[in-house]
């Protein structure tokens, strides 16, 4: 919390903290906790005279160098100073670092964006520091780059990931620059080729320059899986009618981009065995609700942040093309599908209460938070039994179709779907900026990072 | 931590994973001498059952300063920022300074989170 303060330029943040579990304490172990510690905390944080300044975590060191030693002894360094996920690191070198730069057309020390909730100015150095630790290759940089830049949109919301529920980054690169780089598509893509060190580094930029540490403001309460990055099967999507996710959003074909957003689940995947396209997008409506929480989606109705990604397999993509639905024809078909009755939204948001708080939609309503007329009666989702006229009120999911995005990827062979969640994070999608000759320079590269299977 | 077997005897000159912040940091209020005839705000966020904990903090409180005057949580707007756009969030934090200067808050009790 300290932390947080002084990257919100509050040198000395006063709080009192609380010893118990708040959400779950009886009134009395509530009372009991304040007497003893809580309310002195308080006290002290009102009346404690503030003496001397606190110099701001993560000052600049620059191009200095901050240590000499053989791999094993820089490795322990930067784990004992938690510069680290916990896995080993490419030592960041000058020269390593200044391999780099020779992939980008910015100036090392032009600023990229700027981070929070560390409030760091991220530069192409500092990327390429982070890159060369990850493992990742100097053609990488463009990618990684043009990663920083969407995560450091405002509306992006990159501080609130590091809420106590674990929510994780994820990136979507499109375009031609994808396939030059091998990044991944099929089987296994997101643990192949240069998808695992690129979701890496962006891990280590978030925990070294957004200040993601985990107990100051990394709070997930069972921690993060590496950032996945995914490509698109723009192939198979061009053959079947359908766009990359990059031209719905009306970048050009041969542009190249990175998407991000983020997810709080790593998903179950569905097996999908039915051809006819409305009963597939049951299914998949079935998934995004299993997917997400009626007690987020009851107070985020207007929120455009809540948003489900949806990843199916070429296969599934390739039924719904033959029988006749568009992408956006989906997404509406799966929105219209994927509801909650308000049953389930009492049910967890009383006794499973988002940040604490026991209530009902009927609490939501009454403080403006649930519009009304986004509850129907007689829209049952399909899988639910019929139930006495009354009983079958139900919300959407999301506010619209616009918060369930298409992604076409994975296993050409299976029939597979999964679905991503998120209530804090809007998609945001970045041109990747490219040096001169990139074309030649990469060339041959794809084939280094594409495996034979 | 167990580290990479080492390449014998090279030894590598490293440079800072870290960032420059450009935040400035502001000057605070001085701390209150003591709570006795204080004015006291309380701010919500809505969560993590502040609407029980400030009845709390507030009767243990006038407790033991008989004379502080505490403001109470339902006088102010409930203030949940978390996932608001960052133009939103700001205008709401804004628009809660002139009610804490229209009631003549010595200091605010804010927050509540995890």
């Amino acid at each position: 919390m300290k932390r947080t303060g002084v990257a919100e330029g509050v040198p000395h943040l006063r709080h009192a903290e609380y010893p118990g579990t708040i959400s779950l304490d009886s009134v009395a172990t509530i009372n009991k906790y304040f007497k003893e510690k809580t309310l002195n905390l308080i006290i002290e944080a009102l009346t404690k005279p503030i003496e001397k300044e606190e110099v701001p975590a993560g000052a600049a060191k620059g191009r200095e160098i901050v240590f000499q030693g053989t791999l094993k002894e820089v490795n322990d360094f930067f784990f004992s100073n938690w510069f680290t996920d916990g896995l080993p690191i490419i030592p960041p070198t000058r020269e390593r670092v200044e391999e780099f730069l020779k992939y980008t057309p910015l100036s090392p020390d032009e600023e990229v964006a700027v981070l929070h909730p560390s409030s760091v100015r991220v530069t192409p150095w500092n990327i390429a520091v982070n890159g060369v630790m990850a493992g990742c290759r100097p053609e990488h940089m463009p990618v990684l780059i043009a990663a920083v830049e969407a995560i450091g949109e405002p509306i992006y919301n990159l501080e609130q990931l590091g809420s106590t529920g674990g929510w994780n980054m994820f990136f979507v690169v499109n375009g031609p620059v994808a396939k030059q780089l091998g990044i991944q598509n099929g089987i296994g893509l997101v643990s192949r080729g240069a998808n695992t060190v690129i979701g890496r580094a962006m891990g280590l930029i978030r925990h070294n320059l957004a200040g993601h540490r985990p107990g100051e403001v990394y709070m997930g309460t069972f921690g993060y899986i590496l950032p996945p990055v995914f490509a698109e099967n723009e192939e198979l999507l061009y053959e079947i009618g359908w766009k990359p996710y990059h031209v719905d959003e009306g970048f050009d074909i041969d542009t190249s981009t990175v998407s991000v957003c983020g997810t709080a689940n790593w998903g179950y995947q569905m097996y999908p065995t039915v051809s006819e396209p409305e009963h597939l997008a049951q299914l998949l409506a079935y998934d995004v609700a299993r997917a997400g929480s009626p007690n987020h989606s009851v107070g985020q109705q207007e929120s455009p942040r809540l948003v489900f990604p949806i990843f199916i397999t070429p296969g599934v993509a390739r039924t719904f093309a033959e029988g006749g639905y568009s992408k956006q024809d989906l997404k509406e078909a799966v929105w219209k599908n994927a509801r909650y009755t308000l049953a389930e939204v009492d049910f967890e948001s009383y006794y499973g209460a988002h940040e604490g708080q026991r209530q009902t939609h009927r609490d939501y309503l009454k403080r403006g938070k649930l519009p009304e007329r986004v509850i129907e009666k007689g829209k049952l989702p399909t899988w639910f039994p019929k139930v006495v006229e009354g009983e079958d009120a139900t919300i959407p999911v999301a506010p619209g179709p616009k918060q369930l995005p298409i992604f076409v990827c994975g296993d050409p062979t299976r029939n597979k779907s999964m679905t991503f969640y998120t209530m804090y994070n809007t998609f945001v999608t970045k041109p990747i900026k490219l040096p001169a000759n990139w074309d030649r320079r990469v060339k041959d590269l794809r084939c280094q990072w594409e495996c034979n299977i | 931590m167990v580290a990479p077997v080492s390449a014998k005897d090279e030894v590598y000159e490293v440079v800072s994973p870290l960032g420059e912040p450009v935040v400035k940091m502001m000057t605070m209020a001085p701390r209150l001498d003591t709570l006795e005839g204080k004015t006291i705000g309380e701010i919500w966020n809505g969560g993590f059952r502040g609407d029980e904990s400030f009845p709390i903090i507030e009767k243990m409180l006038r407790e033991r300063y008989p004379t502080i005057k505490l403001i109470s949580y339902t006088d102010f707007s409930l203030v949940t920022i978390a996932s608001l756009h960052p133009e939103k969030k700001k205008k709401t934090l804004e628009a809660l300074r002139p009610q804490i200067q229209e009631k003549g808050c010595d200091a605010v009790i804010t927050g509540n989170g995890c």
